[in-house]
C-alpha cells in the first residue's frame, strides 16, 4: 500500500543522479536559522500547518481503527524527507509519531535538533539526520510506515529515484 | 543522585532542592561529586508542563478541570497553583456563606460538561424563575422571565463550586497537578523566536524556592494579577467609591423564593438573591462610609436598613411619579401587555450574626488578554461590578472559549503557547466582554444620580424596554 503523499508537483529536468539540487541547496543555506519565526521568511509554511497536519493526521486515521484521541499517532513510523528546520516533524512528534526528519542541509538539521532539545517528549518522539534521500536507503529498507515530503519535490533535481527510493524505503 | 532530586510528580511534593544527598548504607560521598552535584541538580529539576494554571479560586480550578477532562489533553502534564489551602466539603455546613455568584444557564452547561454540576446539585444551589429591577426614584421597573418554565439561573455559594471543582481535579490526579499554599513570585518570559541558549518555555519561580516551567501559563489570580503586572500587559481600571456589603438574611416567611430582587437606590443598587424558602444573601453596593456604617450597626437596625431599602419610596418625587404614570398609560394603550404589576420583595427578619462583610468594588480591563506563552483569564482580565451578576460567568465564558482553542491546538499537535490560537481567543472575548463591561459600568453611573432628567431617562427607557420583548430577550 503505497502511502504517499505529494502535497505539490512540479516536474524538474536535471542530468544528474542525485535528488540533491546544489543551487537549492544554497538558496537554503541563507535562511538556515530563520525557521522558527512564525512571522519570518517561513512564516507561511508555520501557516500551512494549520492545514498539511490536520489533513496527515485525519488521513492516518481513517486508515486506522485502533488509536486513542489523546495520542492519535502513537506507533506510526513517518519519514520527514526534507524536513527543513522540523516544522512539521515537531507537530506530527506532538500527535505520536515516530519521526525520521532527513535533509541534506546540515545547518537545517542542526537548528532542527536544537529546536526539539529544550522539549523531553519531542527528543526521544524525533531523530533528524543529515542525509539525502539516497543514502538512507540501504539501512531504511521497509522501515517506514508514512513518508511525508511536503513542499519540497519542486526543489528536488531527480524526481523518479527520488520516488523509487521513496517506495523502497516504505513498508 | 540527581535522578532522585529530578521533579517528583504529584500533590505539593517537588522536594526542595538541597546539595546534600541523604546519608545511607551504601550512599558514599565521592569526593569529586559534591561540587558539580547542585548545578546539575538546578538545571535538571525545573519540572516542564504543558500548561501552568496560576490561581486556584474558581476559574481557574475550573480551567485546570476542564483542560485535565480533555479527551486530547489525555498525555499533557497541567499544573494548577493555589497560594491558599485546599478545601472540600462532603456535606455543606448548616449555615450559608455570604460569598454566592449568581450562575447563568451557560456557566452551568460547561461545569456540567466536566461533571462538576452534579456535585453542585448534590451539595446545595437555588434556581430562580424570576428577576425584578427597579428604581428608587421611580415606578419604572423591568421584570425578566423565561416563557418556557426553564430556570433562569442559579443562585450557589462559591465554597459549593470550589468544592465541586476539587472532586473533579482529584478525578483526574494523574493529568492534573494541584499544589496548594504554592504563591508564584516570579515569572520569566521566554523570546518570541528563542536564540540557541535560551530555554523557550516560561519559567515560574514559586516562593519556597520551587521552580516550573511552562509551555503556556494562564493567569486565574485575580484583579491584581501578578501575572498580568509581571506580563506588563496594561490594565484599564476604575475604583469605583463603593465596597458592597453581603449578609445571610432569614426572611420573615416562608416563600416560594425563586425571584431575584434588585432595586437602584441612588447610593448604589441593592439585590436579594435566593438561597432557600427561608433565606436570602444580600449583596448591597454603596458608599464607603455607608458600607461602614452597615456593618457597625446592630442586628435589628441593619434589618431595618434592608427592608427600608426595598420598600421605602422616600426618593419618589411628584414630577417624576406623575411623568412615569403618563408614558405607563401611553404604552397600555399601544400594548395593553405591556405593562406589569411591581411586586415587593419578602421582608427581612434576622440576619445571620458573623455574617456580614465588606469588600471595595471597581472594574478593570486588560488592554491584551494574551501574549506569547501567556493568556489571562477570569478577573485578571477584566472585573466588573456586581449589579449585573455577571462577574464569574464572564471567566466561565473565558474558559470555554480559550479551552475550546487549546483542544483544537493540542489535536494539530501545535505548540500551546502559540499566539496562532491565543490570538483567536483574545478576539472572541474581547468582543463578548467589552460590551457587557461597558455596558454595565453606564449602567452603575446612570443609576447612580437623583438628578431629575436623568431619573426620568431612565425611567422611560427602563419601562420602555420592560414592554418591548425582543429588546428583553437580548439581555
Amino acid at each position: 500500500q503505497l502511502s504517499l503523499f505529494r502535497l505539490t508537483m512540479k516536474r524538474l529536468f536535471s542530468a544528474s543522479h542525485s535528488s540533491v539540487d546544489s543551487k537549492e541547496m544554497k538558496k537554503f543555506q541563507l535562511l538556515a536559522q530563520k525557521w522558527w519565526d512564525e512571522e519570518g521568511e517561513y512564516s507561511a509554511l508555520h501557516s500551512m500547518n494549520d492545514i498539511r497536519v490536520p489533513f496527515i493526521r485525519d488521513t492516518l486515521l481513517n486508515m486506522s481503527s485502533n488509536y486513542h484521541l489523546g495520542n492519535p499517532l502513537s506507533g506510526v513510523k513517518i519519514l520527514d524527507v526534507g524536513c527543513g528546520g522540523g516544522l512539521l516533524s515537531e507537530p506530527l512528534g506532538r500527535l505520536g509519531a515516530s519521526v525520521t526528519g532527513i535533509d541534506p542541509l546540515e545547518d537545517n538539521i542542526r537548528t532542527a535538533d536544537q529546536h526539539k532539545s529544550f522539549d523531553p517528549v519531542l527528543a526521544k518522539r524525533i531523530q533528524y539526520k543529515s542525509s539525502s534521500l539516497e543514502e538512507i536507503v540501504e539501512e531504511c529498507m521497509e522501515t517506514f510506515d508514512v513518508i511525508v515530503a511536503s513542499e519540497v519535490v519542486e526543489h528536488v533535481a531527480d524526481l523518479e529515484m527520488f520516488i523509487k527510493c521513496c517506495s523502497q524505503v516504505l513498508k | 543522585t540527581s535522578a532522585a532530586m529530578a521533579a517528583v510528580w504529584g500533590r505539593g511534593l517537588l522536594a526542595p532542592l538541597s546539595g546534600r544527598p541523604r546519608a545511607g548504607p551504601r550512599a558514599r560521598l565521592r569526593p569529586g561529586l559534591r561540587p558539580g552535584l547542585r548545578s546539575v541538580a538546578a538545571a535538571a529539576a525545573a519540572p516542564l508542563y504543558d500548561v501552568v494554571v496560576s490561581g486556584g479560586g474558581m476559574v481557574g480550578s475550573a480551567m485546570a478541570a476542564v483542560l485535565g477532562h480533555d479527551i486530547h489533553f489525555h498525555d499533557k502534564k497541567i499544573a494548577l497553583l493555589e497560594a491558599g489551602p485546599g478545601k472540600e466539603y462532603d456535606r455543606m455546613p448548616d449555615s450559608y456563606s455570604n460569598r454566592v455568584s449568581s450562575i447563568s444557564p451557560g456557566s452551568a452547561t460547561l461545569l456540567s460538561s466536566f461533571g462538576a454540576w452534579d456535585h453542585v446539585c448534590s451539595l446545595r444551589l437555588k434556581p430562580f424563575r424570576r428577576m425584578q429591577v427597579w428604581d428608587a426614584c421611580s415606578e419604572a421597573m423591568i421584570v425578566f422571565e423565561k416563557d418556557d418554565l426553564d430556570d433562569m439561573g442559579y443562585i450557589v455559594e462559591n465554597d459549593v463550586i470550589m468544592s465541586a471543582l476539587t472532586k473533579q481535579l482529584n478525578a483526574v490526579a494523574d493529568r492534573v497537578g494541584v499544589f496548594y499554599r504554592s504563591r508564584a513570585v516570579g515569572y520569566t518570559w521566554p523570546l518570541p523566536s528563542h536564540s540557541c541558549d535560551t530555554s523557550p518555555w516560561v519559567q515560574i519561580e514559586l516562593s519556597d524556592g520551587r521552580r516550573l516551567q511552562t509551555k503556556l501559563l494562564i493567569g486565574a489570580d485575580g484583579h491584581n494579577s501578578v501575572v498580568r503586572k509581571e506580563a506588563e500587559i496594561k490594565n484599564i481600571e476604575h475604583r469605583y467609591e463603593q465596597s458592597a456589603v453581603v449578609a445571610t438574611l432569614h426572611l420573615s416567611e416562608a416563600t416560594d423564593n425563586n425571584v431575584a430582587w434588585q432595586r437602584f437606590l441612588p447610593t448604589g443598587p441593592i439585590a436579594l438573591l435566593p438561597l432557600s424558602d427561608t433565606a436570602s444573601s444580600l449583596v448591597w453596593s454603596t458608599s464607603h462610609e455607608h458600607a461602614s456604617e452597615l456593618l457597625a450597626m446592630d442586628e435589628e437596625s441593619f434589618v431595618d436598613s434592608i427592608n427600608s431599602a426595598f420598600w421605602s419610596n422616600i426618593n419618589h418625587s411628584d414630577f417624576i411619579d406623575t411623568a412615569g404614570a403618563m408614558f405607563r398609560s401611553a404604552i397600555s394603550l399601544l400594548k395593553p401587555s405591556g405593562t406589569a404589576v411591581r411586586q415587593l420583595p419578602p421582608s427581612v427578619a434576622k440576619v445571620d450574626p458573623e455574617s456580614r462583610a465588606m469588600f471595595p468594588l471597581g472594574m478593570g480591563h486588560a488592554t491584551q488578554y494574551v501574549q506569547h506563552r501567556v493568556a489571562l483569564i477570569g478577573d485578571a482580565a477584566h472585573r466588573v461590578h456586581p449589579l449585573a451578576g455577571q462577574g464569574v460567568n464572564l471567566g466561565f465564558g473565558d474558559i470555554a472559549c480559550l479551552a475550546h482553542h487549546l483542544s483544537a491546538a493540542a489535536f494539530n499537535g501545535s505548540d500551546l503557547g502559540s499566539l496562532k490560537h491565543l490570538l483567536k481567543f483574545e478576539t472572541e472575548r474581547q468582543r463578548h466582554n467589552v460590551s457587557l463591561i461597558a455596558a454595565t459600568d453606564m449602567l452603575k453611573r446612570l443609576y447612580s444620580t437623583r438628578l431629575a432628567p436623568l431619573v426620568l431617562l431612565r425611567t422611560w427607557g427602563l419601562q420602555a424596554t420592560n414592554a418591548l420583548p425582543p429588546v428583553k430577550v437580548r439581555i
